[in-house]
């Protein structure tokens, strides 16, 4: 009997031995608290080091993702026939985008790092809003992609 | 040195913001050209078993670099407060252009001519 977590051979345990799949996981994890983090640094000016810290793993988990694909080191791959000309467009669709949020997440860090705790301050208010939008878009690109990966 | 690191440095900030827009329209014309020309999808095809995607990212990746290094040197020493909010819209429309131009019915697009 498989099941999903306790049993012998569960869903669980066969998910976490395919790295990519690990990753995306917490790649998932890390923006959820990126994006948490960025709505309230204004308030919290002290924590520009830990979403520097989250933005810094955010670029190395993406370029992990990225590396486990172009060395082709993936699970089971599985198409369905009758929409293997989508699968194929939407797997070059997914090729581009994953270049969003790599580049939002370093441009991220930069601006970051040059402004630190002065993050918070009036004068900052365009760069906040560029780590809001950057955030956010980086977020739902990866989502996006998880998406278009089902099919 | 103290001096240096307890300044705000904007040009950097304002540079990484304008190289990520550009590289973000570089990238979807990359795509564009290698995609309708066979002449620039091989050269962009830096490895054999990658396809043209290494030397579109490896392009991606040059185009930021030198953006973000020419950004910085103009932006240098100069009051950018003006520059801001030019930028950030710049950033803002790139970003729609590129997720546009990357939908596969959009880049696609071709008219048979009989």
């Amino acid at each position: 009997m498989q099941g999903v977590l306790l049993t012998e051979g569960s869903t669980i345990s066969i998910a976490l031995s395919d790295a990519g799949l690990v990753l995306f996981g917490v790649l998932l994890v890390l923006y959820g608290v990126a994006v948490g983090m960025t709505f309230v640094i204004r308030h919290a000016k002290e924590s520009w080091g830990m979403l520097s810290g989250i933005y810094f793993l955010i670029l190395a988990v993406l370029v992990g993702i990225v590396m486990l694909d172009l060395s082709g080191a993936s699970g089971a791959l599985y198409t369905i026939q009758s929409i293997e000309h989508l699968s194929e467009l939407l797997s070059t669709h997914r090729w581009l985008l994953i270049q969003v949020p790599v580049l939002l997440a370093l441009s991220s860090l930069i601006v970051l790092l040059t402004y630190r705790s002065n993050i918070a301050e009036s004068h900052a208010k365009t760069y906040r809003m560029f780590l809001q939008i950057a955030v956010l878009f980086g977020f739902a690109s990866v989502i996006l992609i998880g998406f278009e990966s089902m099919l | 040195m103290r001096s240096f690191f307890s300044r705000i440095h904007e040009s950097v900030a304002l540079a990484a913001i304008f190289a990520l827009s550009v590289t973000l329209h570089v990238a979807w014309l990359a795509n564009l050209l290698a995609h309708k020309i066979p002449l620039v999808r091989a050269w962009f095809t830096v490895s054999a078993d990658i396809g043209p995607v290494s030397g579109m990212y490896l392009f991606t990746l040059i185009v930021f670099v030198l953006f973000f290094g020419l950004g910085v040197l103009a932006w240098k020493g100069k009051d950018c407060s003006h520059w801001r909010e030019r930028i950030l819209w710049f950033f803002m429309v790139s970003l729609v252009v590129f997720f546009v131009m990357t939908l596969p019915i959009v880049y696609d697009f071709g008219v048979l001519v009989e």
